[in-house]
Protein backbone atom coordinates (compact mmCIF):
# COMPACT_ATOMS: atom_id res chain seq x y z
CA UNK A 1 0.00 0.00 0.00
CA UNK A 2 2.81 2.33 1.00
CA UNK A 3 4.63 1.51 -2.24
CA UNK A 4 1.53 2.29 -4.27
CA UNK A 5 1.09 5.67 -2.57
CA UNK A 6 4.78 6.39 -3.10
CA UNK A 7 4.46 5.53 -6.81
CA UNK A 8 1.35 7.65 -7.15
CA UNK A 9 3.12 10.54 -5.43
CA UNK A 10 6.12 10.18 -7.76
CA UNK A 11 3.82 10.14 -10.78
CA UNK A 12 1.81 13.15 -9.64
CA UNK A 13 4.90 15.25 -8.93
CA UNK A 14 6.87 14.21 -12.02
CA UNK A 15 8.12 16.68 -14.63
CA UNK A 16 6.98 14.23 -17.32
CA UNK A 17 3.40 14.61 -16.13
CA UNK A 18 3.90 18.40 -15.99
CA UNK A 19 5.13 18.34 -19.59
CA UNK A 20 2.20 16.16 -20.73
CA UNK A 21 -0.31 18.42 -18.97
CA UNK A 22 1.25 21.57 -20.46
CA UNK A 23 0.79 20.04 -23.92
CA UNK A 24 -2.80 18.98 -23.12
CA UNK A 25 -3.68 22.45 -21.78
CA UNK A 26 -2.08 23.96 -24.90
CA UNK A 27 -4.24 21.75 -27.13
CA UNK A 28 -7.36 22.77 -25.19
CA UNK A 29 -6.26 26.39 -25.62
CA UNK A 30 -5.92 25.92 -29.39
CA UNK A 31 -9.36 24.33 -29.59
CA UNK A 32 -10.98 27.05 -27.48
CA UNK A 33 -9.04 29.74 -29.33
CA UNK A 34 -10.29 28.58 -32.72
CA UNK A 35 -13.90 27.69 -31.97
CA UNK A 36 -16.41 30.32 -30.86
CA UNK A 37 -16.85 30.15 -27.09
CA UNK A 38 -19.89 32.41 -26.80
CA UNK A 39 -22.47 29.59 -26.79
CA UNK A 40 -23.20 29.94 -30.52
CA UNK A 41 -21.54 26.62 -31.38
CA UNK A 42 -23.73 23.53 -31.11
CA UNK A 43 -22.55 20.09 -32.10
CA UNK A 44 -25.38 17.57 -32.34
CA UNK A 45 -24.57 14.27 -30.56
CA UNK A 46 -24.32 11.94 -33.58
CA UNK A 47 -22.27 8.86 -34.42
CA UNK A 48 -20.94 6.32 -31.93
CA UNK A 49 -22.17 6.93 -28.35
CA UNK A 50 -18.57 6.89 -27.07
CA UNK A 51 -17.54 9.61 -29.54
CA UNK A 52 -20.61 11.64 -28.58
CA UNK A 53 -19.65 11.25 -24.90
CA UNK A 54 -16.06 12.38 -25.56
CA UNK A 55 -17.30 15.39 -27.53
CA UNK A 56 -19.71 16.29 -24.72
CA UNK A 57 -16.85 15.87 -22.21
CA UNK A 58 -14.59 18.23 -24.18
CA UNK A 59 -17.50 20.69 -24.75
CA UNK A 60 -16.14 22.34 -27.96
CA UNK A 61 -18.50 25.32 -27.55
CA UNK A 62 -17.42 26.00 -23.97
CA UNK A 63 -13.99 24.38 -23.71
CA UNK A 64 -12.74 26.35 -20.70
CA UNK A 65 -15.75 25.56 -18.54
CA UNK A 66 -16.03 21.96 -19.76
CA UNK A 67 -15.21 18.94 -17.55
CA UNK A 68 -12.18 17.84 -19.64
CA UNK A 69 -10.35 21.18 -19.36
CA UNK A 70 -11.23 21.48 -15.68
CA UNK A 71 -9.88 18.02 -14.98
CA UNK A 72 -6.65 18.80 -16.84
CA UNK A 73 -6.32 22.14 -14.98
CA UNK A 74 -7.00 20.45 -11.62
CA UNK A 75 -4.41 17.73 -12.35
CA UNK A 76 -1.95 20.44 -13.38
CA UNK A 77 -2.59 22.27 -10.10
CA UNK A 78 -1.96 19.06 -8.11
CA UNK A 79 1.21 18.31 -10.11
CA UNK A 80 2.45 21.88 -9.71
CA UNK A 81 1.81 21.90 -5.96
CA UNK A 82 3.48 18.54 -5.30
CA UNK A 83 6.37 19.34 -7.63
CA UNK A 84 6.88 22.72 -5.93
CA UNK A 85 6.92 21.29 -2.41
CA UNK A 86 9.23 18.48 -3.49
CA UNK A 87 11.60 20.92 -5.17
CA UNK A 88 11.52 23.32 -2.23
CA UNK A 89 12.37 20.51 0.20
CA UNK A 90 15.27 19.54 -2.10
CA UNK A 91 16.54 23.12 -2.18
CA UNK A 92 16.50 23.41 1.62
CA UNK A 93 18.63 20.27 1.78
CA UNK A 94 21.33 22.07 -0.23
CA UNK A 95 23.95 24.41 1.28
CA UNK A 96 22.72 28.01 1.43
CA UNK A 97 24.92 29.28 -1.42
CA UNK A 98 23.75 26.60 -3.85
CA UNK A 99 20.02 27.10 -3.41
CA UNK A 100 18.05 28.42 -6.41
CA UNK A 101 14.65 29.72 -5.40
CA UNK A 102 13.61 31.34 -8.70
CA UNK A 103 11.57 28.32 -9.86
CA UNK A 104 10.03 28.03 -6.36
CA UNK A 105 8.83 31.65 -6.52
CA UNK A 106 7.53 31.08 -10.07
CA UNK A 107 5.70 27.89 -9.08
CA UNK A 108 4.31 29.48 -5.91
CA UNK A 109 3.08 32.37 -8.06
CA UNK A 110 1.32 29.95 -10.40
CA UNK A 111 -0.33 28.16 -7.46
CA UNK A 112 -1.49 31.47 -5.95
CA UNK A 113 -2.71 32.53 -9.41
CA UNK A 114 -4.69 29.30 -9.89
CA UNK A 115 -6.28 29.60 -6.42
CA UNK A 116 -7.08 33.28 -7.08
CA UNK A 117 -8.50 32.46 -10.52
CA UNK A 118 -10.75 29.72 -9.09
CA UNK A 119 -11.92 32.03 -6.30
CA UNK A 120 -12.45 34.86 -8.75
CA UNK A 121 -14.46 32.64 -11.13
CA UNK A 122 -16.63 31.41 -8.26
CA UNK A 123 -17.27 34.60 -6.33
CA UNK A 124 -16.94 37.61 -8.66
CA UNK A 125 -20.13 39.52 -9.34
CA UNK A 126 -20.75 42.43 -11.66
CA UNK A 127 -23.55 44.70 -12.74
CA UNK A 128 -23.86 47.30 -15.48
CA UNK A 129 -25.56 50.65 -15.06
CA UNK A 130 -26.49 52.96 -17.91
CA UNK A 131 -27.07 56.44 -16.53
CA UNK A 132 -27.92 59.85 -17.90
CA UNK A 133 -26.59 62.95 -16.16
CA UNK A 134 -28.53 63.45 -12.94
CA UNK A 135 -29.67 59.85 -12.69
CA UNK A 136 -28.74 57.47 -9.88
CA UNK A 137 -28.97 53.74 -9.31
CA UNK A 138 -28.59 51.41 -6.34
CA UNK A 139 -25.69 48.99 -6.21
CA UNK A 140 -26.14 45.41 -4.97
CA UNK A 141 -24.87 46.40 -1.50
CA UNK A 142 -27.38 49.24 -1.16
CA UNK A 143 -24.94 52.05 -2.08
CA UNK A 144 -26.17 54.76 -4.42
CA UNK A 145 -24.25 55.55 -7.61
CA UNK A 146 -25.06 58.93 -9.18
CA UNK A 147 -23.84 60.43 -12.46
CA UNK A 148 -23.13 64.15 -11.97
CA UNK A 149 -21.64 64.87 -15.39
CA UNK A 150 -20.42 63.19 -18.54
CA UNK A 151 -17.95 64.45 -21.11
CA UNK A 152 -16.98 63.05 -24.48
CA UNK A 153 -14.27 64.07 -26.95
CA UNK A 154 -13.50 62.87 -30.45
CA UNK A 155 -10.33 63.03 -32.55
CA UNK A 156 -10.53 64.88 -35.87
CA UNK A 157 -11.02 61.53 -37.66
CA UNK A 158 -14.13 60.77 -35.58
CA UNK A 159 -12.63 58.13 -33.29
CA UNK A 160 -13.28 58.57 -29.56
CA UNK A 161 -10.47 60.45 -27.78
CA UNK A 162 -11.79 60.19 -24.26
CA UNK A 163 -14.96 59.86 -22.32
CA UNK A 164 -15.38 60.31 -18.62
CA UNK A 165 -18.07 60.36 -15.98
CA UNK A 166 -18.13 62.45 -12.87
CA UNK A 167 -19.72 60.25 -10.21
CA UNK A 168 -20.86 60.33 -6.59
CA UNK A 169 -21.13 57.29 -4.37
CA UNK A 170 -23.33 57.38 -1.29
CA UNK A 171 -23.34 54.66 1.35
CA UNK A 172 -25.32 54.50 4.60
CA UNK A 173 -26.76 57.93 3.93
CA UNK A 174 -23.33 59.59 3.75
CA UNK A 175 -21.52 60.87 0.67
CA UNK A 176 -18.50 58.53 0.51
CA UNK A 177 -17.08 59.59 -2.84
CA UNK A 178 -17.79 62.96 -4.41
CA UNK A 179 -17.14 64.10 -7.96
CA UNK A 180 -14.74 61.29 -8.90
CA UNK A 181 -13.69 61.42 -12.56
CA UNK A 182 -14.17 57.92 -13.86
CA UNK A 183 -12.32 57.13 -17.10
CA UNK A 184 -11.42 54.08 -19.15
CA UNK A 185 -8.23 52.76 -17.50
CA UNK A 186 -8.95 54.82 -14.37
CA UNK A 187 -11.42 52.83 -12.27
CA UNK A 188 -12.65 53.81 -8.82
CA UNK A 189 -11.78 51.30 -6.11
CA UNK A 190 -14.15 51.66 -3.20
CA UNK A 191 -14.30 48.98 -0.49
CA UNK A 192 -14.99 45.67 -2.17
CA UNK A 193 -16.13 47.35 -5.38
CA UNK A 194 -14.23 48.44 -8.43
CA UNK A 195 -16.20 50.80 -10.65
CA UNK A 196 -15.26 51.04 -14.33
CA UNK A 197 -16.13 53.38 -17.15
CA UNK A 198 -16.96 50.82 -19.82
CA UNK A 199 -19.03 52.52 -22.48
CA UNK A 200 -21.28 55.27 -23.68
CA UNK A 201 -24.28 55.61 -25.86
CA UNK A 202 -25.81 58.50 -27.73
CA UNK A 203 -29.53 58.64 -27.04
CA UNK A 204 -32.23 60.85 -28.55
CA UNK A 205 -34.16 63.31 -26.41
CA UNK A 206 -37.52 64.68 -27.55
CA UNK A 207 -38.56 68.07 -26.22
CA UNK A 208 -42.33 68.01 -25.67
CA UNK A 209 -44.46 71.02 -24.76
CA UNK A 210 -47.91 70.79 -23.24
CA UNK A 211 -50.22 73.44 -24.66
CA UNK A 212 -49.02 76.84 -25.88
CA UNK A 213 -47.70 78.09 -22.56
CA UNK A 214 -46.21 74.90 -21.17
CA UNK A 215 -42.49 74.55 -20.59
CA UNK A 216 -40.62 72.06 -22.82
CA UNK A 217 -40.09 68.75 -21.07
CA UNK A 218 -37.25 66.40 -22.13
CA UNK A 219 -38.14 62.79 -22.88
CA UNK A 220 -35.24 60.37 -23.42
CA UNK A 221 -35.69 57.59 -25.99
CA UNK A 222 -37.18 54.54 -24.29
CA UNK A 223 -38.56 56.51 -21.30
CA UNK A 224 -42.10 57.57 -20.36
CA UNK A 225 -43.45 61.07 -19.70
CA UNK A 226 -46.60 61.01 -17.59
CA UNK A 227 -49.13 63.83 -17.36
CA UNK A 228 -52.61 64.37 -15.85
CA UNK A 229 -54.48 62.82 -18.73
CA UNK A 230 -52.06 60.15 -19.97
CA UNK A 231 -48.50 59.39 -20.85
CA UNK A 232 -46.11 59.30 -23.81
CA UNK A 233 -43.24 56.89 -24.49
CA UNK A 234 -40.54 58.00 -26.96
CA UNK A 235 -39.86 54.83 -28.93
CA UNK A 236 -37.49 55.51 -31.86
CA UNK A 237 -36.86 57.49 -35.04
CA UNK A 238 -39.19 56.33 -37.80
CA UNK A 239 -37.01 54.11 -40.05
CA UNK A 240 -39.25 54.87 -43.04
CA UNK A 241 -38.89 58.66 -42.85
CA UNK A 242 -36.69 60.31 -45.46
CA UNK A 243 -33.37 62.00 -44.74
CA UNK A 244 -34.89 65.49 -45.01
CA UNK A 245 -38.16 64.82 -43.16
CA UNK A 246 -37.37 63.17 -39.78
CA UNK A 247 -40.30 61.49 -38.13
CA UNK A 248 -40.29 59.93 -34.68
CA UNK A 249 -42.42 57.15 -33.23
CA UNK A 250 -44.20 57.54 -29.88
CA UNK A 251 -46.59 55.41 -27.88
CA UNK A 252 -49.31 57.65 -26.53
CA UNK A 253 -51.68 56.66 -23.73
CA UNK A 254 -54.62 59.08 -23.69
CA UNK A 255 -58.22 58.96 -22.41
CA UNK A 256 -59.28 57.67 -25.83
CA UNK A 257 -56.89 54.70 -25.56
CA UNK A 258 -53.37 53.65 -26.51
CA UNK A 259 -51.99 54.31 -29.98
CA UNK A 260 -48.70 54.52 -31.86
CA UNK A 261 -48.12 58.06 -33.12
CA UNK A 262 -45.62 59.14 -35.77
CA UNK A 263 -44.74 62.83 -35.56
CA UNK A 264 -42.50 65.44 -37.16
CA UNK A 265 -41.23 68.49 -35.26
CA UNK A 266 -44.18 70.81 -34.65
CA UNK A 267 -46.76 68.02 -34.76
CA UNK A 268 -48.90 66.70 -31.92
CA UNK A 269 -48.17 63.66 -29.76
CA UNK A 270 -51.07 62.96 -27.38
CA UNK A 271 -51.47 66.08 -25.25
CA UNK A 272 -48.05 67.39 -26.25
CA UNK A 273 -46.41 69.12 -29.20
CA UNK A 274 -43.04 67.85 -30.42
CA UNK A 275 -40.83 70.93 -30.23
CA UNK A 276 -37.38 69.49 -30.99
CA UNK A 277 -35.27 66.33 -30.95
CA UNK A 278 -31.67 66.44 -29.77
CA UNK A 279 -29.22 63.84 -28.52
CA UNK A 280 -27.60 63.22 -25.17
CA UNK A 281 -24.86 60.85 -24.02
CA UNK A 282 -25.51 58.10 -21.53
CA UNK A 283 -22.66 56.56 -19.56
CA UNK A 284 -22.29 52.82 -19.07
CA UNK A 285 -20.64 52.01 -15.77
CA UNK A 286 -19.62 48.54 -14.65
CA UNK A 287 -19.53 47.71 -10.96
CA UNK A 288 -17.51 44.62 -10.13
CA UNK A 289 -16.80 42.85 -6.89
CA UNK A 290 -13.96 40.34 -7.24
CA UNK A 291 -12.57 39.09 -3.91
CA UNK A 292 -10.16 36.78 -5.78
CA UNK A 293 -8.35 39.56 -7.67
CA UNK A 294 -5.84 40.56 -4.92
CA UNK A 295 -4.71 36.92 -4.88
CA UNK A 296 -4.52 36.88 -8.69
CA UNK A 297 -2.42 40.06 -8.61
CA UNK A 298 -0.08 38.60 -5.99
CA UNK A 299 0.23 35.45 -8.13
CA UNK A 300 1.01 37.47 -11.26
CA UNK A 301 3.73 39.47 -9.49
CA UNK A 302 5.30 36.27 -8.11
CA UNK A 303 5.19 34.65 -11.57
CA UNK A 304 6.97 37.65 -13.13
CA UNK A 305 9.61 37.85 -10.39
CA UNK A 306 10.11 34.07 -10.30
CA UNK A 307 10.54 33.82 -14.09
CA UNK A 308 13.06 36.65 -14.18
CA UNK A 309 15.01 35.25 -11.18
CA UNK A 310 15.05 31.73 -12.68
CA UNK A 311 16.47 32.70 -16.05
CA UNK A 312 18.86 35.40 -14.89
CA UNK A 313 20.53 32.79 -12.69
CA UNK A 314 20.46 30.14 -15.46
CA UNK A 315 21.98 32.53 -18.00
CA UNK A 316 24.66 33.60 -15.50
CA UNK A 317 25.42 29.92 -14.91
CA UNK A 318 25.77 29.35 -18.66
CA UNK A 319 28.17 32.30 -19.04
CA UNK A 320 30.37 31.18 -16.17
CA UNK B 1 11.34 58.02 -43.87
CA UNK B 2 13.60 56.58 -41.12
CA UNK B 3 11.86 53.21 -41.52
CA UNK B 4 12.55 53.32 -45.26
CA UNK B 5 16.26 54.06 -44.68
CA UNK B 6 16.39 51.23 -42.13
CA UNK B 7 14.79 48.91 -44.70
CA UNK B 8 17.42 49.89 -47.28
CA UNK B 9 20.22 49.27 -44.76
CA UNK B 10 18.79 45.82 -43.97
CA UNK B 11 18.74 44.99 -47.70
CA UNK B 12 22.39 46.10 -48.00
CA UNK B 13 23.25 44.06 -44.89
CA UNK B 14 21.59 40.96 -46.38
CA UNK B 15 23.58 41.43 -49.60
CA UNK B 16 26.89 41.85 -47.72
CA UNK B 17 26.18 38.80 -45.56
CA UNK B 18 25.21 36.72 -48.62
CA UNK B 19 28.51 37.58 -50.34
CA UNK B 20 30.53 36.56 -47.27
CA UNK B 21 28.55 33.32 -46.85
CA UNK B 22 28.97 32.37 -50.53
CA UNK B 23 32.71 33.21 -50.54
CA UNK B 24 33.20 31.20 -47.31
CA UNK B 25 35.88 33.62 -46.15
CA UNK B 26 37.17 32.98 -42.63
CA UNK B 27 37.34 36.66 -41.76
CA UNK B 28 34.01 38.03 -40.49
CA UNK B 29 32.63 40.94 -42.48
CA UNK B 30 33.13 44.14 -40.50
CA UNK B 31 30.06 45.97 -41.84
CA UNK B 32 27.19 43.70 -40.73
CA UNK B 33 27.07 44.45 -36.99
CA UNK B 34 27.10 48.21 -37.63
CA UNK B 35 24.53 47.95 -40.41
CA UNK B 36 22.25 45.94 -38.11
CA UNK B 37 22.73 48.33 -35.20
CA UNK B 38 22.10 51.33 -37.46
CA UNK B 39 18.86 49.86 -38.83
CA UNK B 40 17.76 48.90 -35.30
CA UNK B 41 18.40 52.43 -34.03
CA UNK B 42 16.61 53.95 -37.04
CA UNK B 43 13.58 51.71 -36.50
CA UNK B 44 13.42 52.68 -32.83
CA UNK B 45 13.80 56.32 -33.93
CA UNK B 46 10.69 55.78 -36.09
CA UNK B 47 8.83 54.68 -32.97
CA UNK B 48 10.10 57.72 -31.07
CA UNK B 49 9.11 60.12 -33.88
CA UNK B 50 5.61 58.64 -34.10
CA UNK B 51 5.33 58.76 -30.30
CA UNK B 52 6.15 62.47 -30.30
CA UNK B 53 3.51 63.05 -33.01
CA UNK B 54 0.72 61.38 -31.01
CA UNK B 55 2.00 62.26 -27.51
CA UNK B 56 1.88 58.60 -26.54
CA UNK B 57 4.16 55.61 -26.98
CA UNK B 58 3.52 54.54 -30.58
CA UNK B 59 3.18 50.79 -30.21
CA UNK B 60 -0.56 50.39 -30.61
CA UNK B 61 -1.01 49.45 -34.27
CA UNK B 62 0.13 46.45 -36.34
CA UNK B 63 2.54 48.70 -38.30
CA UNK B 64 4.12 50.09 -35.13
CA UNK B 65 4.39 46.61 -33.62
CA UNK B 66 6.14 45.27 -36.74
CA UNK B 67 8.59 48.20 -36.70
CA UNK B 68 9.35 47.49 -33.03
CA UNK B 69 9.77 43.76 -33.70
CA UNK B 70 12.17 44.38 -36.61
CA UNK B 71 14.09 47.02 -34.64
CA UNK B 72 14.60 44.80 -31.58
CA UNK B 73 15.59 41.82 -33.78
CA UNK B 74 18.19 43.98 -35.60
CA UNK B 75 19.62 45.29 -32.33
CA UNK B 76 19.75 41.78 -30.81
CA UNK B 77 21.51 40.42 -33.91
CA UNK B 78 23.93 43.37 -34.03
CA UNK B 79 24.86 42.94 -30.36
CA UNK B 80 25.27 39.16 -30.83
CA UNK B 81 27.47 39.69 -33.88
CA UNK B 82 29.66 42.25 -32.05
CA UNK B 83 30.03 40.11 -28.95
CA UNK B 84 30.59 36.79 -30.72
CA UNK B 85 32.97 38.27 -33.32
CA UNK B 86 34.51 35.57 -35.52
CA UNK B 87 32.64 32.90 -33.54
CA UNK B 88 29.25 34.26 -34.62
CA UNK B 89 27.12 31.97 -36.75
CA UNK B 90 26.74 33.56 -40.18
CA UNK B 91 23.64 31.57 -41.19
CA UNK B 92 22.01 32.58 -37.89
CA UNK B 93 22.69 36.30 -38.38
CA UNK B 94 21.59 36.06 -42.02
CA UNK B 95 18.38 34.20 -41.06
CA UNK B 96 17.60 36.69 -38.29
CA UNK B 97 18.20 39.64 -40.62
CA UNK B 98 15.92 38.01 -43.19
CA UNK B 99 13.16 37.69 -40.56
CA UNK B 100 13.57 41.42 -39.72
CA UNK B 101 13.40 42.13 -43.47
CA UNK B 102 10.13 40.10 -43.68
CA UNK B 103 8.65 42.06 -40.75
CA UNK B 104 9.40 45.29 -42.62
CA UNK B 105 7.96 43.93 -45.88
CA UNK B 106 4.81 43.05 -43.96
CA UNK B 107 4.73 46.51 -42.37
CA UNK B 108 4.53 48.05 -45.85
CA UNK B 109 1.60 45.83 -46.89
CA UNK B 110 -2.07 46.90 -46.75
CA UNK B 111 -2.47 44.63 -43.72
CA UNK B 112 -0.54 47.20 -41.67
CA UNK B 113 -1.73 50.75 -42.38
CA UNK B 114 1.01 53.20 -41.45
CA UNK B 115 -1.17 56.24 -40.70
CA UNK B 116 -0.15 57.93 -37.45
CA UNK B 117 -3.16 57.71 -35.17
CA UNK B 118 -3.41 58.59 -31.48
CA UNK B 119 -4.79 55.77 -29.31
CA UNK B 120 -8.44 55.24 -28.36
CA UNK B 121 -9.20 55.50 -24.61
CA UNK B 122 -8.78 51.77 -23.87
CA UNK B 123 -5.16 51.97 -25.06
CA UNK B 124 -4.21 55.07 -23.08
CA UNK B 125 -2.47 53.26 -20.24
CA UNK B 126 1.07 52.83 -18.92
CA UNK B 127 0.25 49.14 -18.38
CA UNK B 128 -0.43 48.82 -22.11
CA UNK B 129 3.00 50.25 -22.90
CA UNK B 130 4.66 47.71 -20.60
CA UNK B 131 2.41 44.93 -21.93
CA UNK B 132 3.17 45.58 -25.61
CA UNK B 133 6.85 46.55 -25.22
CA UNK B 134 7.81 43.50 -23.12
CA UNK B 135 5.74 41.15 -25.30
CA UNK B 136 7.34 42.32 -28.54
CA UNK B 137 10.88 42.39 -27.16
CA UNK B 138 10.26 38.79 -26.04
CA UNK B 139 8.80 37.87 -29.45
CA UNK B 140 11.74 39.47 -31.31
CA UNK B 141 14.06 37.19 -29.32
CA UNK B 142 11.75 34.24 -30.05
CA UNK B 143 12.08 35.13 -33.77
CA UNK B 144 15.89 34.87 -33.47
CA UNK B 145 15.42 31.66 -31.46
CA UNK B 146 13.26 30.32 -34.30
CA UNK B 147 16.13 30.84 -36.76
CA UNK B 148 18.61 29.14 -34.40
CA UNK B 149 16.17 26.23 -33.89
CA UNK B 150 15.76 25.74 -37.67
CA UNK B 151 19.56 25.72 -38.06
CA UNK B 152 19.75 23.24 -35.19
CA UNK B 153 17.25 20.98 -36.95
CA UNK B 154 19.11 21.23 -40.26
CA UNK B 155 22.59 20.71 -38.83
CA UNK B 156 24.25 17.26 -39.02
CA UNK B 157 27.45 18.12 -37.16
CA UNK B 158 26.88 17.34 -33.42
CA UNK B 159 29.19 20.17 -32.28
CA UNK B 160 27.38 22.69 -34.45
CA UNK B 161 24.01 21.32 -33.32
CA UNK B 162 25.08 21.72 -29.69
CA UNK B 163 26.18 25.28 -30.43
CA UNK B 164 22.80 26.10 -32.03
CA UNK B 165 21.02 24.41 -29.11
CA UNK B 166 22.88 26.70 -26.72
CA UNK B 167 22.00 29.73 -28.83
CA UNK B 168 18.33 28.72 -29.07
CA UNK B 169 18.14 28.16 -25.33
CA UNK B 170 19.85 31.48 -24.54
CA UNK B 171 17.42 33.40 -26.75
CA UNK B 172 14.37 31.62 -25.31
CA UNK B 173 15.70 32.04 -21.76
CA UNK B 174 15.94 35.83 -22.28
CA UNK B 175 12.70 36.11 -24.26
CA UNK B 176 10.56 33.91 -22.01
CA UNK B 177 10.63 36.09 -18.84
CA UNK B 178 9.96 39.19 -20.98
CA UNK B 179 7.09 37.49 -22.79
CA UNK B 180 5.69 36.16 -19.49
CA UNK B 181 5.81 39.59 -17.89
CA UNK B 182 4.51 41.38 -20.99
CA UNK B 183 1.87 39.13 -22.49
CA UNK B 184 0.49 37.53 -19.35
CA UNK B 185 1.30 39.61 -16.26
CA UNK B 186 1.11 43.22 -17.54
CA UNK B 187 -1.61 42.18 -19.98
CA UNK B 188 -3.79 40.85 -17.16
CA UNK B 189 -3.18 43.94 -15.00
CA UNK B 190 -4.06 46.25 -17.92
CA UNK B 191 -7.16 44.21 -18.81
CA UNK B 192 -8.37 44.46 -15.22
CA UNK B 193 -7.99 48.26 -15.23
CA UNK B 194 -9.42 48.79 -18.72
CA UNK B 195 -12.17 46.20 -19.06
CA UNK B 196 -12.78 45.15 -15.48
CA UNK B 197 -11.71 41.55 -16.09
CA UNK B 198 -8.15 40.33 -15.81
CA UNK B 199 -8.84 37.33 -18.04
CA UNK B 200 -11.69 36.94 -20.56
CA UNK B 201 -10.62 33.93 -22.70
CA UNK B 202 -10.52 36.41 -25.58
CA UNK B 203 -8.86 34.76 -28.67
CA UNK B 204 -5.71 36.93 -28.33
CA UNK B 205 -5.36 36.06 -24.64
CA UNK B 206 -5.98 32.39 -25.30
CA UNK B 207 -3.43 32.20 -28.12
CA UNK B 208 -0.87 34.16 -26.07
CA UNK B 209 -1.36 31.54 -23.35
CA UNK B 210 -0.91 28.74 -25.92
CA UNK B 211 2.34 30.40 -27.10
CA UNK B 212 3.53 30.68 -23.51
CA UNK B 213 2.65 27.02 -22.90
CA UNK B 214 4.68 25.99 -26.00
CA UNK B 215 7.81 27.72 -24.65
CA UNK B 216 7.05 26.43 -21.13
CA UNK B 217 6.88 22.92 -22.61
CA UNK B 218 10.26 23.51 -24.30
CA UNK B 219 11.89 24.64 -21.06
CA UNK B 220 10.46 21.65 -19.16
CA UNK B 221 11.37 19.20 -21.91
CA UNK B 222 15.00 20.31 -21.61
CA UNK B 223 14.93 18.98 -18.04
CA UNK B 224 13.83 15.48 -19.11
CA UNK B 225 15.15 15.04 -22.70
CA UNK B 226 18.62 14.78 -24.11
CA UNK B 227 19.87 17.91 -25.88
CA UNK B 228 20.06 16.01 -29.20
CA UNK B 229 16.31 15.43 -29.27
CA UNK B 230 14.77 17.09 -32.36
CA UNK B 231 11.64 17.70 -30.31
CA UNK B 232 13.38 20.60 -28.52
CA UNK B 233 14.02 22.81 -31.60
CA UNK B 234 10.66 21.70 -33.03
CA UNK B 235 8.91 23.14 -29.97
CA UNK B 236 10.76 26.45 -30.44
CA UNK B 237 9.74 26.53 -34.12
CA UNK B 238 6.12 25.76 -33.12
CA UNK B 239 6.31 28.40 -30.36
CA UNK B 240 7.31 31.14 -32.80
CA UNK B 241 4.66 30.10 -35.34
CA UNK B 242 2.11 30.28 -32.51
CA UNK B 243 3.45 33.72 -31.53
CA UNK B 244 3.03 34.86 -35.15
CA UNK B 245 -0.51 33.49 -35.24
CA UNK B 246 -1.28 35.24 -31.94
CA UNK B 247 0.03 38.51 -33.35
CA UNK B 248 -1.27 38.45 -36.93
CA UNK B 249 -3.61 35.47 -37.39
CA UNK B 250 -5.86 36.34 -34.47
CA UNK B 251 -6.09 39.98 -35.63
CA UNK B 252 -7.32 39.09 -39.08
CA UNK B 253 -9.21 35.85 -38.47
CA UNK B 254 -10.68 35.85 -34.97
CA UNK B 255 -12.68 38.82 -33.65
CA UNK B 256 -12.22 39.78 -30.02
CA UNK B 257 -11.34 42.47 -27.50
CA UNK B 258 -7.91 43.00 -29.14
CA UNK B 259 -9.35 43.93 -32.55
CA UNK B 260 -7.23 47.13 -32.65
CA UNK B 261 -3.92 45.38 -31.79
Amino acid sequence: MGKLISRLYDLLRSIKLAYALIIVLGLFGMLGGLLPQDGSLFIAPTGHPFVAKVVAWISPGAVFSGPAFRLAAALFAVNLTLCSFHRLAGQFALPRGKRRHGPDVLHLGLIVLLVGAAWSAKSATESRHTLLVGEEESLPGGELLALRDFSFERYADGRPKSWSSSIDLDANGANRVRDFTLKVNRPLRYGAYTIYQTGYDERLVALLRKGRLGLPEPLVQGKRLSGDSGSVVFMAPDPDSGADAHRFVFLADTESGRKVVTARIGETVGDYTLQDVTSVFSSTIKVRRDPGYPLVLAGLILVALGTIATYIIKLRGMRS
Amino acid sequence: MTALIAFAIIVVSLAVQAVFIIRRTRKPDPATPWLLLASGVLLLATTVARSVAISFVAITSVYESLILLAGIACLALGVYRLRAGAEASRPFVFGGTFIAFLFLVLSSSPLAPSAVKPPVPALQSAWLVLHVACTFIGEALFACGFVAAILQLGSRDPARRASYDRLTYTLVAIGYPLFTAGALVFGAIWAEAAWGRWWSWDPKETWALVTWLAYTAYLHLRLIQKRQSPLLPLLVVAGFLLALFTFLGVNFLLPGLHSYA
